[in-house]
């Protein structure tokens, strides 16, 4: 907190100055901000209030929506899917992409270019081409992992048929599609710190692991508090890779919010119940991220 | 013994990337697979009879020069004012305490919260106003403030020490000179970095495409490509080439802005 | 290291100015002969200086996947039309972005003169009736009729059938249907494919049913379900004995030695990827599926069989709608040119390039694939109980009740729910979506 107090001992002119250049460099966000979000979701607010149903009809209904939305067993139940997807997939691509940003961020490291470019593909397919790809490996019919499974001699595997196998490989692909942009935050995070800092540890005897724990991920912070919220409202907004991978089966066993959202909303032209879903959304996520910053500031 | 744990590294490191690599190889290879080889039991890796008729049909279908032009278009601009934004609005966030910027922080998070579909209709309307339907400056104008760039700046820019600003306004350096002259060069590779994800997030879009356009001389390629799934069955074969042929700018992209990441190092910052 | 940026920016620079000034050329070409209502004085009366070109748009989706029919049936058009001052540009895009784009012109008033889409009862408001044209509504197979105008015409019929693997069928030397007495029961239909399967070492499943509501439902026909009461539209009948029948029939396909396989009933697998591997008998499909197979499966020879039947025959039509919109200024030269389209000759060219069953009677096209005869025998015995439903569905326009049956077959194959859940359910998402229906004592 020693930053803040340094800003505020100057004159209240020499503050009104910075404010100023502070306001100027957020300026154009926040036209943006007002332009672009806060019109259309007031809008998308609205919504939620009626029955719209994308076309003409656009009745106000109250709170008719939101009591829908709270009597429906299934939104809990998808809820709770969700939260559970989240809780194993945030983790898993943490830990799997702050790995590969520790093994590829040195330079000396021979390959590491072409090991990096690797890694980053994945991120580049659209989301029919990886369910694609991943129905070869998981598919139960044709795919890999069965195939190799029968030849030797095990019984095959239903990615499809079993919830647990289904909720599996929805985490493998997401990690998968998801993990080179985390692994290259982290990595310019990595060098950020200072070699000199690194250099003095090592010269006072600390081993890789100590250097880790002591310089490398009190470094990380800010950039791990970054991936760590970006990844829960990721998970939470999961949808497109989702649906062609499992499409959210068996039954409903691998169905994720914005996919509920989608399937009981705008598929069936009841836009307003949709928009009401979404905001109970909004309000989980942001609630999140203010406890989540709340823990993160009362650690500092 | 030094030797050995190096050695070991680059074989964890090549086996990782090699389970990791391995179902984009298979969907390379399959590209070159003619039809009726793509779904066939048992798989196979390598094409049987390997075929470029695939990427002949895709260039032929497809008036990809054009669409590749629009594209491309959109995202060098769109990514030049997205950096611009993103700098400056992280370095705010990051380096001034004011109370309204934390608002301002969680206002801007707030964005990423809803779902698309929600305020997609809204949004059109905004674009329509704006007089930005069906320009290509109807994908670049919507989708410039992203949060995540100013995120991911605004968390870079912490880790940068105060003591480099503090010292720069002691020698008289006013607030717009310390952001582009000292702040701006420390954060190279970082940059290079949201240049690579802004580069392939506009490459890839297809929502903003999707509502802002409706003249085909303008459509981009993720348009195109999705023309490729219709109601009833997907052109597997074209959709692969095609899919491969559109990701090899965002790969040079990659390559050309990895070099940046490579050659800087923070340490030089804090020296000068 | 400024150089390097430098140098970047300066070519970002010049790929935006270069491609700039592209863009500027060609929207400035389009904007003299834009198609939408801007241009009224173009597209209005004056037809007198033949220099002035009217250019329709036709949005479109599917085209090219489906062979360029309508691509081809245009640049006749354009040849013929060449100095007659009108022409039709093609607007391609995906099938999954149709409603999106029509909604948003619709929205701004910048609709395109054509469609040609699965749909026409969500924009029915922006329609153009096709009354004081020479086509009616008497030379169409499927009812564009609305509120006494006639909107749109059946470009082209799809209907629910059965492909089956005639390699398998041919070395279990097992017999399949192609003429009406030789018909399957479900029951009998189980027993061909089961020894097919026995007797194949690597056909492993004996049928495969896309993952669509309309599929099942068709199965579900077959066994006397009907959606709503012939006699009264407002009274829902999904929940009777005779869907029950169906669905227990339908599940026990997905449970432990029955003749399907649960990872394509629940969507995760698709059926007419599975099938192109060979390994299965028989796949419940439709007429689209021909021009796929034919190009993209070699392994194998497959051909279109007759559907079983249960109390009922039974097959669903589906297909597209062609039609002109309302307010575009260009309303005279639309239906211009949906009167020349439907001209026997250029109708049989659309239909024979992309292997379409015809939606305007009296139309004998010769097909490039073999079978689809098939189908017009499947659609002729069909009782008339589907077409009913897709009727009174249609009255219900701007409401939507998903894809219920197909999302509770989901559920009951993973084993959520039973027979009754799937019937309450659908019943259920029915009675809340469509306006004044009741479900029938």
């Amino acid at each position: 907190m020693a930053k803040a107090g340094t800003t505020t001992a100057y004159r209240p002119k020499k503050r009104d100055y910075r404010q100023k250049w502070a306001l100027l460099f957020c300026l154009p966000n926040i036209v943006f901000f007002l332009v672009f979000f806060i019109a259309p979701a007031i809008v998308g607010i609205w919504y939620s209030f009626t029955n719209y149903n994308g076309l003409k009809k656009m009745d106000f209904i109250g709170l008719e929506n939101y009591i829908t939305l709270f009597q429906d067993k299934e939104f809990y139940k998808i809820l709770l899917n969700t939260a559970k997807f989240a809780l194993v997939s945030v983790p898993v691509s943490y830990c799997v992409s702050l790995g590969l940003g520790l093994l590829l961020a040195s330079d000396k490291m021979k390959g590491s270019t072409i090991l990096r470019i690797l890694i980053y593909w994945p991120t580049l397919l659209s989301t029919i081409m990886v369910g694609l790809t991943w129905k070869w490996i998981f598919g139960e019919s044709f795919g890999l992992i069965n195939y190799l499974l029968e030849l030797a001699g095990l019984p095959k595997i239903g990615w499809a048929t079993n919830a647990s196998a289904a909720f599996i490989t929805t985490v493998v692909a997401g990690a998968w599609a998801g993990c080179g942009t985390n692994m290259l935050i982290f990595i310019g995070g990595i060098k950020q710190i200072p070699e000199e800092l690194k250099e003095a540890a090592r010269i006072d005897g600390a081993n890789k692991w100590q250097i880790f724990r002591a310089i490398t991920l009190p470094h990380l912070k800010p950039i791990s508090y970054m991936v760590i919220i970006l990844a829960i409202i990721g998970a939470f907004k999961e949808f497109a890779m989702v649906q062609t991978l499992t499409n959210g089966g068996p039954g409903t066993a691998t169905t994720y919010m914005i996919q509920y959202i989608y399937t009981t909303g705008f598929q069936k032209l009841k836009v307003g119940y949709s928009s009401a879903a979404s905001m109970v959304l909004f309000v989980l996520l942001l609630i999140m991220s203010l406890v989540q910053s709340k823990v993160t500031e009362d650690k500092d | 013994m030094k030797q050995l744990k190096k050695g070991l590294i680059y074989v964890v490191a090549f086996g990782v990337a090699a389970i990791w690599i391995f179902p984009v190889l298979w969907l390379l290879l399959s590209s070159f697979k003619p039809g009726d080889e793509l779904f066939t039991y048992p798989l196979t890796f390598l094409p049987k009879h390997a075929t470029m008729n695939n990427y002949a049909q895709a260039l032929e279908q497809f008036n990809f020069l054009r669409y590749m032009a629009n594209t491309a278009f959109i995202t060098l601009v769109a990514s030049v004012i997205t950096i611009l934004m993103s700098s400056m609005c992280g370095y705010a966030l990051a380096k001034y305490k004011y109370k309204w910027l934390n608002v301002l922080f969680f206002c801007l998070l707030a964005t990423t919260m809803l779902p698309t579909e929600v305020i997609m209709r809204p949004s059109f309307t905004v674009l329509y106003t704006l007089g930005l339907y069906d320009s290509l400056w109807g994908c670049i104008i919507p989708t410039v403030g992203t949060m995540t760039g100013v995120f991911l700046m605004r968390q870079f820019f912490i880790t940068v020490p105060d003591e480099l600003i503090e010292s720069a306004r002691i020698d008289g350096a006013n607030e717009g000179t310390i952001f582009a002259r000292i702040m701006i060069p420390i954060c190279r590779s970082q940059i290079a970095i949201l240049a690579i994800f802004s580069f392939r997030w506009r490459w890839n879009d297809y929502i903003w495409p999707l509502l802002a356009l409706r003249t085909p001389e303008k459509y981009t390629l993720q348009l195109a490509l999705r023309t490729l799934s219709g109601a009833e069955a997907v052109n597997w074969t074209v959709l692969l080439s095609s899919s491969v042929l559109t990701m090899i700018p965002v790969l040079i992209v990659f390559i050309i802005f990895n070099k940046q990441i490579m050659n800087s190092n923070m340490s030089s910052g804090v020296k000068g | 290291m400024k150089k390097r940026w430098l140098a970047l920016g300066a070519c970002a620079a010049l790929t935006a100015a270069t491609v700039l000034s592209g863009c500027g050329g060609g929207s400035s070409s389009t904007t003299t002969t834009a198609a939408g209502g801007a241009d009224t004085t173009t597209a209005g009366g004056n037809t007198s200086t033949p220099t002035e070109t009217v250019e329709l748009e036709l949005l479109i989706s599917d085209d090219t996947l489906e062979g360029g029919a309508m691509a081809t049936v245009v640049a006749k058009f354009n040849e013929e039309f060449k100095d007659k001052g009108i022409q039709v540009k093609l607007n391609e895009i995906a099938y999954a972005d149709m409603q999106t784009q029509i909604q948003n012109r619709a929205a701004v008033g910048e609709l395109p003169a054509l469609v040609k889409l699965s749909n026409f009862d969500n924009y029915i408001d922006y329609v153009l009736p096709l009354d004081d044209s020479s086509l009616s509504q008497d030379d169409f197979l499927r009812d564009g009729t609305r509120n006494g105008h006639f909107y749109g015409t059946s470009v082209n019929n799809t209907a629910v059938g059965m492909i089956i693997n005639k390699t398998a069928f041919d070395n279990a030397g097992v017999s399949y249907p192609t003429t009406e007495e030789e018909r399957w029961t479900w029951d009998e239909f189980e027993a061909a494919v089961k020894e097919v399967v026995e007797k194949n070492d690597n056909v492993t499943t004996g049928l495969v049913i896309d993952h669509s509501q309309q599929r099942i439902d068709t199965v579900l026909y077959s066994f006397g379900m009907g959606l709503f009461d012939p006699a009264d539209e407002t009274k829902l009948t999904f929940k009777s004995d005779a869907t029950k029948k169906g669905l227990e029939y339908m599940l026990s396909m997905y449970q432990d030695g029955g003749i399907s396989k649960a990872s394509v009933g629940v969507g995760t697998e698709n059926a007419q990827d599975v099938f192109k591997t060979g390994t299965v008998a028989a796949h419940l499909a439709g007429n689209w599926v021909m021009n796929d197979y034919s190009a993209n499966i070699s392994s194998f020879e497959w051909c279109p069989v007759l559907m079983p039947y249960d109390t009922y025959k039974a097959t669903s039509l589906g297909g597209n709608w062609f039609y002109a919109m309302d307010g575009t200024g260009v309303e005279e030269e639309s239906i211009q040119f949906l009167e020349w389209f439907y001209e026997p000759e250029n109708y049989t060219l659309y239909c024979e390039t992309g292997n379409y069953l015809p939606g305007r009677k009296g139309i004998e096209p010769s097909y490039t694939v073999e079978g689809l005869d098939i189908f017009n025998m499947e659609i002729n015995a069909s009782i008339d109980q589907p077409e009913y439903d897709t009727s009174v569905l249609n009255k219900h326009s701007g409401e939507d009740w998903g894809q219920a049956v197909r999302d509770a077959m989901d559920r009951a194959i993973a084993g959520e729910m039973d027979a009754d859940g799937v019937m309450d359910y659908v019943v259920g998402e029915m009675e809340s979506a469509l306006s004044g229906v009741t479900v029938a004592e």
